[in-house]
């Protein structure tokens, strides 16, 4: 291939990561020591931005609210994932029809279920405390978005609904393994549990690493459930970090103390890559012994 | 082939259980979308009478919403074609030594693990310094770039698996490079390709932050951007948004049916590689 | 085959010519003429046609445009999500995409949209009978460096609507005229299972802060809060603990809730108060013979005068500036019209909004005005005091806030005094 041609097929795909990966970083840098408001000029503030970010306590509870999403997403995914692959896995009627139907939430916008749910949460006309009223649990309604206790679980469940594609994730691994694996532990007179706990299990580490690697990058990006269902409230208790960015970039119209918070995500998703970087090496070793 | 053991009752029930919990939402949503508002909150939970289309006529008589739908299907089409040229082209040519290979493939990896949503200011000033606010291509233009490097890796992931015999005999052959991308290798990574597309389409027709701020009128405005609308207009009628939603996510329901296999193919190779 | 290499080379050529594109296409707009000819206006606003304000908008914009037929012509895009058009106008500003006309919020802290040199200066388009139409003060206002570049519209004021028929059930045979009646009504209503007040605190918050601020005007008297400045002051701590107990009777949805679902609540019988503009009258429906418009309640310590009113902000017409005189011509010509005396009847008596150019009050028509609206006339025409919705002089970033901390202070996270410390603080 010659040199002139390479470059011409590069092109398209340098020039689209150039302007949309390359230059928002610079940008983001260079805008983060400014305050802007979008219309005026640009003033130089040096780190103010950054000085006021770390101490605003709005701040702290998006980065504080961003990693429990990160941890309820790997508690609820990972098992619930597994367990359901494992079970699938072993066939039983109709497992064809529940990996179509559990993978459904997957193809449908995050933008309808955030509102499905705010609707099932919805104080009157909801689904979960129209449910509670029937099954005489009156006491158990609440206001589910409404009250700072609730709001964030509230948040997070909806999410517990993609669990298909880390089920799905999981399934494909399991097709990897030879069934003879499988089939001379019946002989040697193993149960279907032990099977799966002490041949499947040990093998699946690539899966989980996978399924880990993208419920962080899922999480880092969450926006509709908060802005959606709650806004970021009651008192900012469902604020996360792309809701903070959103909302001193448009509401706020301060630009470059939004610039420093999207700094602060674009990190957290370096140390991110680097944590994975870490466990993969981690398998390689295991897999070289 | 997996041995047909008897499955424990008490799976099956669990099953079905998870079954079910995935599927009330929708259905709950499916039938609320036929009763009339005052229904929703006389009772909410009543057996369901009155039922009707009108909640979808009203709606789509209010609103334009085939312009809505026509504006997502222009913006993930647009933004499909332009990613997966670029991602295509890019990793034929990354089958190929060169100097700066090993620094690009790095690039493009790392570029997987920047949350793009922290990008909404540079975006929305590079979008607005081309002249494409509120524009279709704009709108596409943000997620043809933002889902390159995925589709890159999910394509050159698939290239990577032709065996080089291929490409070289067809050299020896006499084929130019050109021809031996069109004739032998954009033939069989067809499956790679397909499953980007997938991916992509799903993806642009899903997504709402950047279709939100970069719209502004109804000509640039998407279903997910327009179902947003209805909580915060004037009107709180909850039967409307109901069918609202319906009308979105039913055509990707249909098409998920229609292609269920090649679709999770597509969701999970996208998500596999990144 | 050939063809469809072909085709993707050309698209990757089309993203090459865009990338590279950067920046030389976001110019001045030229002037769009309709296929007759006539200059062709943007107009971008909030009023929904299928409310009564904005129907009657509409009706005059049709009428403007049949009798300039051929010459001008004025094109309509409508976004009734006030908070989110507001945020939107401002993009437009900064993309150089300004509507030809449009309106806006006006906030004397906020003066971005007026210092952005993108609006269109009326100075030398006002001559003395369009000031005529002007009270001197708004024109004052609006005047900022010299420069007229918005045009006084809409000043509507914000009073208390009651459900009459609630008030029965509860046996409150007269509207509160203090505010420590108001809680006791308040008792009794909640003791009927009513609830008294309709408030929210998404997006801008509008009905909670509408309270606040007839509660600071109680406290404070209406002219400290028109001189403006520091809102760190006793007298705004007391409204805010104030507020802090009316909160307790509003609807469990009211933290997180925006405009349309508390004035739902209200309209559906739900809540027995609301504080709205007029335009509230036009989407109550079939309810309205149910209700009536208070004077506000005070402490009874004559600090503010007994018919006073909280105003929204002054929400003025703008236009995009333009090289093109024949457009300015056209523009200035439609802002004339929109401000004239038979415009502003129509849209005070059909559209039920309350407008800054000046309404015959003497009028026939006026005087016997009926139902609501003649009750909200009748109000006005008694008004001795007035002041602004204490958020629009908020800045942008104290506004931001404003929701988080009002449903801190409803949760008790902060005390009222903390609540007023860090909305000054984010005042600054």
């Amino acid at each position: 291939m010659k040199k002139r041609q390479t470059i011409l097929y590069l092109l398209p795909a340098v020039i689209l990561v150039t302007v949309f990966f390359i230059f928002p970083l610079c940008y983001l840098i260079y805008v983060s020591f400014f305050q802007w408001d979008g219309l005026g000029p640009k003033v130089f503030t040096g780190i103010e931005n950054f000085k006021y970010v770390f101490s605003d306590a709005i701040f702290r509870t998006a980065v504080k609210n961003t990693l429990i999403w990160i941890g309820a997403a790997l508690l609820l995914h990972i098992p619930f994932g597994l367990i359901l692959a494992l079970l699938l896995n072993r066939r039983p009627r109709g497992w064809k029809f529940l990996r179509v139907v559990y993978f459904i939430p997957n193809v449908i916008s995050t933008t309808a279920i955030a509102f499905l749910w705010y609707f099932i949460y919805h104080v009157d006309v909801g689904l979960l405390n129209n449910f509670l009223k029937t099954a005489g649990l009156k006491g158990l309604a609440h206001a589910w978005l409404n009250e700072p206790g609730t709001a964030l679980p509230a948040n997070i469940v909806p999410f517990a609904m993609y669990v298909g594609l880390t089920m799905v994730i999981f399934m494909t691994q399991l097709s990897t393994i030879p069934t003879e694996l499988y089939e001379a532990a019946v002989v040697d007179g193993a149960s279907r549990l032990q099977v799966d706990l002490e041949i499947y299990l040990p093998l699946m580490k690539p899966a989980v690493i996978t399924n880990i690697m993208l419920n962080l990058a899922f999480c880092l990006r969450t926006f509709e459930y908060p802005f959606l269902m709650t806004g970021g409230g009651p008192a900012n208790s469902t604020m996360n970090l792309s809701l903070y960015i959103y909302k001193e970039m448009v509401g706020a119209n301060r630009y470059g103390v939004s610039m420093v918070a999207g700094l602060v995500t674009v990190l957290l998703g370096f140390v991110v890559m680097m944590f994975v970087q870490i466990l993969q090496k981690e398998r390689g070793k295991n897999d070289a012994r | 082939m997996h041995g047909r053991k008897k499955i424990s009752p008490l799976v099956m029930v669990f099953l079905v259980i998870i079954l079910i919990l995935m599927l009330i939402p929708f259905l709950w949503l499916m039938l609320s979308s036929f009763r009339p508002n005052a229904d929703l909150f006389n009772e909410p939970f009543g057996i369901p009478r009155n039922l009707s289309f009108d909640n979808f006529k009203e709606v789509m008589e209010s609103h334009p919403m085939l312009l809505y739908f026509w504006n997502s299907v222009l913006v993930a089409g647009l933004a499909t074609i332009i990613s997966i040229t670029a991602a295509t082209l890019a990793a034929y040519a990354m089958q190929h030594r060169f100097m700066s290979r090993k620094l690009l493939a790095i690039v493009f990896s790392m570029c997987l693990f920047i949350p793009t949503n922290a990008f909404m200011v540079p975006y929305y000033v590079i979008i607005n310094k081309m002249g494409l606010y509120d524009n279709i291509l704009g709108i596409a233009l943000v997620y043809a770039g933002v889902n390159l490097p995925m589709s890159f890796m999910v394509i050159k992931g698939y290239m990577d698996t032709i065996p080089k015999e291929l490409t070289e005999s067809a050299r020896i052959d006499g084929a130019d490079c050109g021809q031996a991308f069109r004739k032998i290798i954009l033939p069989i990574s067809k499956p790679g390709i397909v499953t980007a597309c997938v991916f992509l389409v799903i993806n642009s027709w899903n997504e709402l932050l950047f279709a939100n701020l970069l719209n502004q009128s109804d000509s640039s405005r998407t279903v997910q951007v327009a179902i947003r609308s209805f909580l915060t207009t004037f009107e709180a009628n909850y039967a409307h948004a109901f069918a609202a939603m319906v009308i979105s996510i039913l055509p990707t329901i249909i098409i998920y049916v229609l292609l269920t296999d090649r679709i999770i193919d597509g969701m999970t190779a996208g998500a596999v590689k990144g | 085959m050939k063809k469809r290499v072909i085709s993707m080379l050309l698209t990757a050529a089309m993203v090459t010519g865009l990338a590279a594109g950067c920046g030389n296409s976001g110019g001045k707009k030229e002037t769009e003429k309709s296929e007759s000819g006539a200059v062709v206006l943007d107009m971008y606003h909030s009023w929904s046609t299928d409310s009564e304000r904005g129907a009657a908008l509409d009706k005059l914009i049709q009428d403007f445009n049949k009798e300039n037929e051929g010459k001008i012509e004025v094109k309509v895009t409508v976004n009734p999500d006030f908070p989110a058009y507001q945020e939107k106008v401002k993009t437009m500003i900064s993309t150089d995409t300004t509507p030809d006309i449009f309106h806006y919020n006006f906030n004397p802290n906020d003066l971005s949209r007026q210092q952005s040199g993108k609006l269109m200066d009326f100075t030398d388009y006002m001559d003395d009978e369009w000031k005529g139409r002007f009270s001197e003060g708004d024109l004052d206002n609006l005047t900022i460096d010299g420069q007229i570049t918005s045009i006084p519209f809409e000043k509507a004021g914000a009073v208390i609507y009651y459900n009459k028929e609630l008030f029965e059930q509860a046996e409150i045979s007269e509207f509160p005229k203090t505010w420590d009646e108001m809680l006791e009504a308040c008792k009794k209503l909640e003791a009927q299972g009513i609830t008294p007040f309709s408030l929210y605190t998404a997006d801008d918050a509008w009905y909670t802060c509408n309270l606040f601020t007839y509660l600071a005007a109680s406290c404070a008297g209406v002219e400290p809060l028109n001189k403006g400045g520091s809102i760190d002051t006793d007298e705004m701590k007391t409204a805010a603990a104030k507020l802090r107990e009316f909160w307790d009777y509003t609807t469990g949805d009211a933290i997180g809730a925006n405009y349309s679902v508390a004035m739902n609540n209200f309209a559906s019988g739900k809540t027995a108060m609301t504080i709205d503009g007029p335009w509230l009258i036009g989407t109550l429906g079939e309810i309205q013979d149910k209700i009536s418009i208070a004077k506000a309640p005070s402490f009874g310590d004559g600090k503010v005068s007994e018919t006073y009113v909280v105003t929204d902000a002054q929400t003025p017409w703008a236009a995009a500036k333009t090289d093109d005189k024949e457009k300015e011509e056209a523009i200035v010509k439609f802002m004339k019209f929109i401000t004239s005396e038979e415009s502003v009847k129509e849209l005070t008596l059909e559209g039920a909004v309350f407008l800054s150019p000046k309404l015959d009050m003497s009028d026939a028509d006026v005087q016997s005005t009926e139902g609501l609206l003649g009750e909200y006339l009748d109000i006005y025409s008694q008004v001795e005091d007035s002041t602004v919705n204490i958020q629009r002089n908020l800045s942008t970033a104290a506004n931001s806030k404003l929701p988080s901390l009002l449903e801190s202070l409803a949760l008790d996270n902060i005390t009222p005094d903390e609540f007023i410390e860090q909305l000054e603080s984010e005042n600054q």
